[in-house]
């Protein structure tokens, strides 16, 4: 059992932890509104990485490991479907989208 | 024991807005992700990223939910879950404005 203080270590941690042991690793968040506390946990069972927040400014964070965690579980790859996830959020355009498909139609916006 | 329940994306976002206005009095709500693979998988045989499902569970002392989300559906279901989460997990700390520092630093140039 880790506790893990620094955000960036825990998300990093966690991802890596995913990617070696995909079938077994899970994610839970667990929140008591009564202790406005939110507890994560990333764990395969053998190693477990556990980040606790009771701020409210973790959640944009607590968000994007949630979306991390959504796409790499249902086969997809977030580094590769980031461009498009990014409009979930707010981090301007990132021209870096790329499509698999036979028609490639590469957008470019014109002013 | 009550036992899991499981429903399609939209009934499981339902629910799981109604388990945690009900929590908040009392309890915890316990959010779990993991991969579902497909049965093969689970024998140990290979895993298409075709097959895989993102299982979600949500429970609240006996009641619990779980739905499986597919990659063609995970886009919106994340953003509407995202919403929930935004609603849902009010009772955390702001951020405090530093007045204190403010006052003390004077009149900005």
């Amino acid at each position: 059992m880790v506790y893990i203080n620094d955000w960036d270590a825990f998300f990093h941690e966690s991802e890596k932890l995913y990617l070696e042991h995909p079938a077994h690793t899970r994610y839970t968040l667990k929140y008591r509104h009564t202790d406005g506390k939110v507890v994560l946990k990333v764990t395969n069972d053998r190693v477990c990485l556990q980040f606790v927040t009771d701020q409210a400014t973790d959640l944009k964070r607590i968000e994007r490991l949630n979306n991390l965690f959504f796409t790499y579980m249902c086969g997809q790859d977030p580094h590769d479907s980031e461009a498009d996830a990014a409009d979930a959020g707010s981090r301007g355009d990132r021209p870096v989208s790329q499509e698999e498909s036979g028609t490639s139609k590469k957008r470019r916006g014109k002013r | 024991t009550p036992s899991m329940v499981q429903l399609d994306a939209d009934g499981f976002l339902t629910q799981l807005t109604r388990m945690l206005e009900k929590s908040r009095e009392k309890g915890a709500v316990c959010l779990t992700m993991k991969r579902y693979a497909g049965k093969e998988a689970k024998k140990g045989g290979a895993v298409d990223s075709a097959d895989c499902r993102c299982l979600v569970r949500a429970v609240h002392g006996n009641t619990k939910y779980s739905t499986l989300i597919a990659a063609k559906d995970h886009r919106r279901f994340m953003k509407s879950y995202a919403n929930i989460m935004k609603v849902s997990l009010d009772s955390l700390k702001k951020k405090e404005k530093r007045r204190a520092e403010k006052k003390k630093t004077g009149v900005a140039a």
